[in-house]
């Protein structure tokens, strides 16, 4: 097994790629680059799933991807492979093609992967870091990556509420920071941000003295109570539910003098609202992985909200 | 009460729609089914309907609401392009339609209109707010207009706005009378007129481009710029639309409204902020920097064609003339080219030629701006083929994207150049869906944004740059047909740019 792997000759291996896509075909190939998206994976993981995020993110943000897979062995191995995630889109006859660059570690050899990785960035394009473990993001290795990156996505969705305290104790400078689970929340926060579009209901707004959260995960409970603290600067009670849920929220109830909506999943993939009289229902999709980092992929400046929601979510969670 | 729905979250939620109802006149015609229900319904399957919602549709056909829903569900599932239906979201958004037949020239029509409109205020919350979308035909619009205006319904508890659909106006006269009619009933800040091709994605990328990038906007001028051609060709005929088609021709059709907006996005100067007077003024002055064309100079600067008879791919497609519903001497234009002068210190003396035509090779639309060549070449020897000038091509549709042509040494010995091409795909290019250019007018009809809808003085300096070549064509037939379908149009085409040393590039 090799123990060394050069960033140099990584590149190298790149450039060959693209000659050999490039004679293959007739049209060539159209490479496509928007930024370095670095993935960190535990082997233990289903490692074979990350693959296919990164192919369907690819079509909306393409980049050079770095995949690197830690295997427990203490024993040092290291090893790096290049690939091309091509696909040819509808009614075109050239393929577009991504770089994806495969480093396999060991525990024991971790401490040689951020030298490779700094070799690796493409220049002058963003660079964001997506932890898939939160205990590989948490050793001295991985931190000596976070001055590199733009972004660190984290998803506390997989690993509860660790990732939570991690990435409110991270310092607030340096790169922005993400949850996957806080995309989740998206569709929530799109409903009852679309009950006070009507002017009648932003007058209840300010005097909302009831604010029920039904949950079935604390870390997404938290970040909703969260926001709405930020946004009115109101106290959420949060209570365990076992109705359908998504994105472990099942119901949302807000009231105020002469004012009620109920916001409720009534089905796994269908919310309804009723405010008064007003009813409308509304379909929550499936979010798979790769719906989740195309959003957050999307959002390349800092996040005010979230940022304070973080600190405001993790405060919350200190307290219960 | 706060001025601003404190909950938005503009970095992650798409612009909200405040409630509101939709009143659609012409609702049992093509567009409604085609266009405004699929793109209402992609609407609430994003979750960007409000609650207080509501469509009343409107035609003189007798329908009762569950025979409108019927149909309008039939349309659905032929016209809902890349959106599932979902019956849950579609039992939902289905009571939030309803219909009534009447004649727009029955005042009782608009009678029931109000009273429907408070019954709905009621009971969908819909808080006032009523868009108005006169989607008819456009014999009808002025009583539509007038219908509104009679039964005092343009203004209300809440927002009152009115979208017309093309054709405004079939000249520079009827233009400025329905716009007259308009501003009795409505002011112009009620008025949304619609050119579908400013809301494709593509054309606003085109502001992306240029004003978003700062390497682009200090060559896009006289200087560094030769020419520009625009082109808008589809490879279909007339599809069953020929009677239609007759009153209206390739110059009214396509170039005076949707080609010239395209043109004058491409040539205005940049606002100092994205509003939407703001991009519209600028808009508007490049519009009415054109150029006029005098009388005896139509010949030179336009060209007409109408297609002939042919055998495409082993298949006998008729000419227009041979089109049902079509005049056996119909002097209909299929074809338009017109060669276009901005009269300002930005583009003096470059030509602008656009071109749109039915039944050339293929479906695209493009805006190719060519450079001027190198003032010269160190490796261009005697005999070689001059140097070939950059090229950037702004895709509009079907490959939406941007390409850049330039020359690069061909490996190997000596210095020899070749043309390579810098891509960038757009969009649908790299799999995301964008949305219909319906979605995104409907949504700015709702939420009052009307950067995207033309003004009436842009729709009238639009006119007024084509009426010239209007009034000289209904003088002087043409020998039509005088380009076989399938090709890209008459020779006389070709002639108009040889005239200034350039031709038509193939798109």
């Amino acid at each position: 097994m090799a123990t060394s792997v050069q960033p140099e000759k990584i590149l190298k291996d790149l450039g060959g790629l693209w000659v050999d896509l490039g004679k293959q075909e007739e049209n060539g190939v159209l490479r496509a680059c928007a930024m370095t998206f670095i993935v960190t994976v535990d082997e233990s993981q289903d490692a074979f799933s990350v693959g296919e995020t990164i192919a369907a993110i690819m079509h909306d943000h393409p980049s050079r991807a770095i995949v690197v897979r830690v295997s427990q062995s203490e024993e040092p191995s290291l090893d790096a492979r290049v690939l091309a995630q091509c696909w040819m889109p509808f009614g075109r006859n050239q393929q577009i093609c991504c770089e994806q660059i495969e480093i396999s570690s060991s525990l024991g050899s971790l401490r040689d992967v951020p030298g490779v990785i700094r070799g690796l960035i493409v220049p002058d394009l963003p660079v964001v870091l997506y932890c898939r473990n939160i205990h590989l993001s948490q050793t001295p290795q991985f931190q000596a990556l976070l001055p590199l990156a733009g972004k660190l996505v984290i998803d506390s969705g997989i690993d509860g509420l660790e990732p939570l305290r991690y990435l409110a104790s991270l310092p607030r400078e340096g790169c922005h920071k993400a949850d996957l689970t806080w995309c989740r929340l998206t569709r929530w926060r799109e409903s009852i941000a679309q009950v006070f579009e009507s002017p009648a209901n932003l007058q209840a707004a300010a005097s909302l003295n009831e604010i029920q959260i039904f949950y079935s995960g604390e870390v997404a409970a938290y970040y909703l109570a969260a926001w709405f603290k930020h946004v009115l600067r109101a106290e959420a009670k949060l209570i365990r539910a076992t109705s359908p849920s998504f994105a472990s929220i099942a119901r949302v109830e807000l009231r105020g003098p002469g004012f009620e909506a109920v916001l409720e999943m009534v089905s796994e993939s269908s919310e309804e609202t009723r405010v008064g009289t007003v009813r409308q229902r509304v379909v929550f999709p499936e979010m798979r992985e790769c719906d989740l980092l195309r959003e957050e992929l999307s959002v390349m400046s800092r996040d005010p909200i979230f940022e304070s929601v973080l600190g405001l979510a993790n405060s919350i969670r200190e307290k219960t | 009460m706060p001025a601003e729905n404190p909950f938005q979250d503009p970095l992650r939620f798409q612009r909200r729609v405040p409630p509101c109802a939709i009143v659609i006149f012409g609702a049992s015609g093509d567009l409604t089914k085609r266009k405004l229900i699929p793109a209402l319904y992609r609407l609430a399957y994003d979750r960007r309907i409000p609650p207080g919602f509501a469509v009343i549709g409107n035609s003189r056909t007798p329908m009762t609401d569950d025979q409108f829903r019927a149909k309008m569900r039939e349309a659905l599932n032929e016209f809902a392009d890349n959106t599932p239906i979902d019956e849950g979201l579609w039992a939902d958004f289905s009571k939030s339609l309803s219909y009534y037949a009447g004649d727009l020239n029955d005042p009782e029509c608009f009678n029931l209109l109000g009273k429907k409109l408070e019954e709905i205020e009621l009971t969908r919350k819909t808080e006032g707010n009523v868009l108005f979308y006169v989607s008819t035909q456009p014999s009808h619009y002025e009583a539509a207009i007038n219908g509104i205006g009679r039964a005092k319904l343009a203004q209300g508890s809440g927002w009152r706005r009115i979208v017309v659909e093309k054709p405004f106006g079939h000249d520079l006269e009827t233009a400025r009378s329905l716009n007259n009619k308009l501003h009795e009933v409505f002011t112009e800040t009620q008025v949304y007129r619609i050119d579908h091709y400013l809301g494709k994605e593509t054309v606003q990328n085109v502001l992306a481009f240029r004003f978003g990038n700062g390497i682009f906007e200090p060559l896009w001028n006289r200087r560094y710029i030769n020419h520009v051609q625009i082109t808008a060709a589809e490879s279909i005929g007339v599809e069953g639309r020929g009677s239609y088609y007759q009153e209206a021709g390739a110059l009214r059709d396509m170039i005076q409204n949707h080609l010239l907006q395209v043109m004058s996005t491409v040539a205005m100067e940049p606002p100092a902020v994205f509003e939407s007077d703001l991009v519209r003024d600028e808009r508007a002055k490049v519009l009415r920097s054109i150029r006029r064309i005098k009388p005896e100079e139509v010949p030179m600067f336009s060209v007409a064609g109408q297609y002939g008879p042919a055998n495409i791919g082993n298949k006998d497609v008729p000419g227009f003339r041979q089109e049902e519903g079509v005049s056996k001497d119909s002097q209909t234009d299929t074809y338009s080219a017109v060669t276009v002068f901005i009269d300002n210190w930005r583009w003096a003396d470059v030509p602008f030629y656009i071109r749109s035509g039915k039944r050339l090779p293929k479906r695209v639309t493009d805006i190719a701006i060519q450079f001027n060549a190198a003032p010269h070449s160190p490796f261009t020897r005697d005999g070689d083929e001059p140097a070939r000038p950059n090229l950037l091509i702004l895709r509009i549709q079907p490959e939406e994207g941007i390409s850049l042509r330039f020359l690069s040494k061909d490996p190997g010995e000596g210095m020899h150049l070749r043309p390579v091409s810098m891509d960038f795909n757009y969009g649908t290019s790299f799999g995301s869906r964008s949305p219909s250019a319906y979605e995104t007018l409907l949504v700015d009809a709702m939420v009052g944004d009307a950067t995207l809808y033309t003004r009436q003085d842009m729709v009238e300096a639009s006119w007024s740059a084509v009426q010239p070549i209007l009034d000289y064509r209904a003088t002087h037939p043409a020998g039509f047909p005088n380009y076989p379908a399938g090709t890209w149009g008459p020779k006389t085409s070709e002639d108009m740019l040889a005239r200034r040393g350039h031709v038509w590039r193939t798109p």
